[in-house]
């Protein structure tokens, strides 16, 4: 039974010409919320599902298997991670791609914290060229800048050793010699990202509030010990997120050692000398698409993606400090 | 109403292309077959092949699209398209990759209406097919046909007191001239090859094609046989080239440069189709060719190695993309290849045509390669590392061989 008041102001509305709205029952707002924030991200999804999900199960079903190309493929279950853990060039490779992420990390927090501080001080004019100076190399193309530092590292004919010799310092082969291929190397890697890590440093900087910068200084605190008690802690979310990215990065790295040990007309393997360069993507390469074996090199790539899950949970736990004032 | 005009040109329009389509297909009109072909870049083979194409197309009305990948890249892009079904209708492999792609499935055979095995049989040097040979049926047609020969800057190697029309004829011979053509800095850097190394293939090849009298690789016992008394003799001339401070080269000397054709080494081992290289970066280089050196005694020997141009099983214009192959390997075109890219002819009767006397004589002393698979790499940094290590020589090898004999038996399963 209808309120005696509804049917007045029904009587109303009709009489202003308003309809009144039929109400569906079937769907919720809440539900069809729902279903519209799923259409929107329908799209997404589909695409990384076809881009992301299935060739990574392709590629995990792949790395069950013995395929060599140029025959038929076989199922021999866990044969391929049995083979790795006895391939001494898996040890190897997977040994440089370490020693990459040791040097090269921790040398461009070195250089683009600092900087990040340099470029974010009060006092200083034309910031704008400098940070853009800095970045360049972040959006140049990384083939073209391997080539030109393979040329720089030329032993013979390098600016590189032109200077070490006015200096009288030793030339060494850098790229030629398997002592010092992989720390030349390195250094275009620490160039490439120095601006990347700063640009973050510098965001996370520009988040500290001015406040606690200010009471500190009132309170006497040198800037040794303002950089360790307020900005350090305040910027631990950037820190942690710059480790992870480069650390990752680290990991995937191909382009620069690929290019300075193989490219143009070398004639050499990727990798070398007497594979000195092999990081560990490169040698998935390798064993992929120069050794066609595609069931080992997937399974050494789910190696790859277990290791970079668990270095990087690791560093979250070791890095990761939830800090407030 | 609108929407009922718009619907009604629409359908005018639908109507309208379907008839035109129908007209056309009724006519007779055939839509035009399109080849795709790859090969990897080389200058002298580039140029060539364009040349070879306007004329291909006019004759037949088969259109020919190409992409020639840098080397480095060739095999990753063939290997990655040919597994995912997309590769192109015609391609170049060399002879050591006959085997695996014939075993695989991914070659289709000559037609006999393109090509009867009598007429290639007849036609072509028997080395430069046989591999490609399987089942009575050939499954490619020759290109890129190469052998090995050496050549010598004739203004370096005078200044180095040499006399450039008397070649070295055996391999101490060349070792002790290339040791007098070293030029070394005061630290004793090299600044000057008195051999270039930069293509070490042909170095270790020419090696162990002259220094082992057997196969080379064992395809019956699909294992390397290089770790002989034989093949351990043609490392330790690498090693005699290489190693010490009598080395006439040194991978820290302009790695990755061509130094012959840049006037900084004055012995090369290369093919003839190197000649179209020095032409257009060292055109001003007087040079000579010679035969390999050969061991001290024997009959020189100049390993061979071909290229072939396949067709996809998969492609569905089989019998155009043989024809493409056929008139690649025709003598109109080889004569192109001779004459633009510097390559040798693989048809027997275009011998005499070849220009340079050395090069035309070298044929006879052809001794085709037996590598198998795509191993070179593991020769190659066995080369190196002899060079850049003090390892005992034996040990490197036998390490190599290893490796090469696991490659070998992954090819040839």
């Amino acid at each position: 039974m209808r309120p005696a008041g509804a049917k007045v102001t029904q009587q109303a509305e009709a009489r202003r010409g308003i309809r009144a709205i039929p109400r569906r029952a079937l769907l919720t707002y809440r539900t069809r919320h729902v279903l519209w924030a799923f259409a929107f991200l329908a799209p997404a999804f589909v695409l990384f599902f076809f881009i992301v999900v299935y060739p990574l199960g392709w590629a995990l079903a792949l790395s069950l298997q013995d395929w060599s190309f140029f025959g038929a493929k076989r199922f021999i279950g866990l044969g391929n991670y049995v083979r790795l853990w006895n391939d001494p060039l898996f040890w190897k490779s997977l040994g440089i791609s370490f020693k990459w992420t040791i040097g090269v990390v921790p040398a461009i927090l070195m250089i683009s914290l600092p900087l990040a501080l340099f470029l974010n001080a009060g006092w200083l004019r034309l910031k704008s060229l400098y940070r853009t100076g800095y970045f360049v190399p972040v959006v140049t193309n990384i083939v073209a800048v391997a080539f030109v530092w393979r040329w720089m590292f030329d032993p013979d004919f390098g600016v590189i050793n032109w200077f070490l010799g006015v200096l009288g310092l030793p030339k060494p082969g850098w790229l030629a010699d398997p002592a010092w291929a992989l720390y030349a190397m390195m250094v275009v890697g620490v160039w490439k990202q120095i601006g990347q890590a700063m640009v973050l440093f510098l965001a996370g900087l520009q988040t500290i509030p001015q406040e606690f910068v200010d009471a500190a200084k009132i309170d006497g605190a040198s800037p040794w010990k303002l950089f360790w008690k307020i900005t350090l802690p305040l910027l631990n979310p950037t820190l942690l997120f710059v480790v992870v990215i480069l650390v990752i990065n680290a990991f995937r790295v191909f382009t620069i050692p690929y290019v300075m040990s193989a490219g143009g007309l070398q004639a050499r393997t990727p990798g070398g000398p007497l594979d000195s360069t092999r990081v560990f993507v490169l040698h998935i390469y390798d064993i992929g698409f120069r050794q066609f074996q595609l069931g080992y090199a997937s399974a050494n790539a789910f190696v790859l993606m277990a290791l970079i899950i668990v270095v990087t949970l690791i560093q979250i736990k070791l890095i990761q400090r939830p800090f407030e004032y | 109403m609108r929407w009922t005009r718009v619907l009604a040109v629409v359908v005018a329009s639908v109507v309208a292309i379907t008839v035109v389509s129908l007209g056309s297909v009724m006519v007779g009109a055939q839509p035009k077959v399109t080849i795709v072909h790859w090969q990897h870049f080389h200058e002298g083979r580039a140029t060539a092949l364009k040349a070879l194409i306007p004329a291909f197309q006019g004759e037949t009305g088969i259109a020919v699209v190409t992409d020639l990948p840098p080397y480095e890249q060739y095999f990753d892009k063939l290997l990655a398209a040919l597994a995912a079904g997309t590769g192109p209708d015609v391609f170049q492999v060399p002879m050591e990759m006959a085997e695996q792609l014939i075993n695989g499935g991914y070659l289709a055979p000559v037609p006999e209406s393109v090509a009867t095995t009598a007429e290639i049989e007849g036609r072509y040097l028997r080395w430069t097919t046989a591999r490609f040979k399987r089942g009575g049926k050939y499954y490619g047609l020759p290109t890129d046909v190469q052998h090995l020969v050496l050549y010598i800057n004739n203004d370096l190697a005078r200044e180095a007191g040499l006399d450039p029309t008397k070649p070295p004829k055996t391999w101490d011979e060349l070792i002790a001239q290339a040791r007098k053509a070293t030029k070394r800095d005061a630290q004793g850097n090299i600044i000057q090859a008195g051999l270039d190394t930069r293509y070490k293939w042909a170095v270790y090849t020419a090696l162990l094609y002259q220094f082992i009298e057997g196969p080379v690789i064992d395809a019956v016992a699909k294992r390397a046989t290089y770790d002989s008394p034989q093949g351990i003799a043609a490392w330790k001339v690498v090693e005699q080239l290489l190693r010490g401070p009598n080395a006439v080269d040194s991978p820290r000397f302009m790695p990755g440069q061509r130094k012959f054709e840049l006037k900084r080494a004055v012995f090369y081992i290369n093919h003839p189709v190197a000649r179209s290289v020095i032409a257009r970066i060292g055109p001003d280089i007087k040079y000579t060719i010679a035969t390999v050196p050969a061991i001290k005694g024997k009959r020189p020997i100049a390993p061979g190695h071909h290229w072939a141009y396949v067709v996809n099983a998969r492609s569905k214009n089989q019998e155009a993309a043989w024809r493409w192959v056929k008139y690649l390997a025709s003598e109109r075109a080889v004569r192109t290849w001779m004459r633009v890219a510097g390559d040798l002819p693989s048809i027997t009767e275009l011998l005499p045509a070849e220009p340079d006397p050395v090069v035309r004589e070298s044929v006879k002393l052809v001794r085709p390669v037996d590598y198998v698979g795509v191993c070179d790499p593991i020769r190659n940094d066995l080369f190196d590392a002899i060079a850049l290590t003090t390892r005992p020589v034996e040990d490197l090898v036998r390490e190599a061989v290893q490796k090469e004999n696991t490659c070998v038996q992954q090819a040839l399963r």
